[in-house]
């Protein structure tokens, strides 16, 4: 069952890093898409 | 002496009254770097609208050119358009050249969210503008841009902070520049 633990820990870990990502482009006034 | 600047739109002089067009020379010589700059020779390596990597690679690619009496001033603009969460490694890049090459810099920011707590990053070597007293501003020390907005300085259509925040940064910015990048030039 460890793997099963290891991919869960990468999902959540991913899911953190693109809502912070997320937020910090929010941020950015002059962003440019 | 040579002051050569780094950054964004804000450190080209986007909506500045002297902004040119985003061409050669096409930027301003009002804003903050170029104030600090005074009469010594002025490069403006910013462009409006880059991320920090780039801002490192048109640093580079400026100062490969030059030799000595070169004095760097760079501010850090945010580091989401470069689809990371931080920007150490492009600062320390930075950082590591011109420490290796002896030249006398200083850095500031757009906003403090670029701001870790990465102990290989130099912050002595950082003008932070001073944090604010009001309910909704700011508390810690922060960057160029949230500094002239919570403090209600004229912007200008497309967001860029106009003249004055750019000559009351410069007062501001003047001891600790000339005590980091002036004092070691002729």
């Amino acid at each position: 069952m460890n793997w099963l633990k290891n991919i869960y820990n990468r999902i959540t870990l991913e899911i953190r890093y693109r809502k912070k990502l997320k937020e910090l482009r929010k941020r950015d006034p002059f962003i440019y898409k | 002496m040579t002051i050569v600047a780094g950054g964004d739109s804000f450190i080209w002089g986007c909506e500045l009254l002297d902004h040119k067009h985003g061409g050669m020379n096409g930027y301003s010589r009002n804003t903050f770097t170029s104030l600090l700059a005074g009469t010594d020779t002025y490069i403006c390596a910013a462009y409006p609208g880059i991320g920090n990597r780039e801002v490192v690679a048109r640093m580079i690619n400026t100062l490969e050119t030059l030799n000595d009496n070169i004095g760097v001033l760079v501010n850090w603009t945010w580091q989401g358009r470069d689809n990371v969460v931080d920007s150490d490694l492009d600062i320390l890049v930075l950082q590591r050249y011109l420490v290796e090459r002896d030249i006398p810099y200083m850095f500031t920011c757009a906003d403090n969210c670029i701001v870790t707590d990465n102990p290989e990053i130099d912050y002595s070597h950082w003008f932070f503008f001073p944090r604010g007293v009001g309910v909704d501003q700011t508390e810690s020390p922060r960057g160029f841009y949230q500094w002239a907005i919570e403090n209600k300085y004229p912007i200008g259509s497309q967001g860029h902070p106009l003249e004055q925040a750019h000559k009351d940064a410069y007062d501001m910015m003047q001891e600790k520049f000339n005590e980091l990048v002036k004092k070691h030039l002729q």
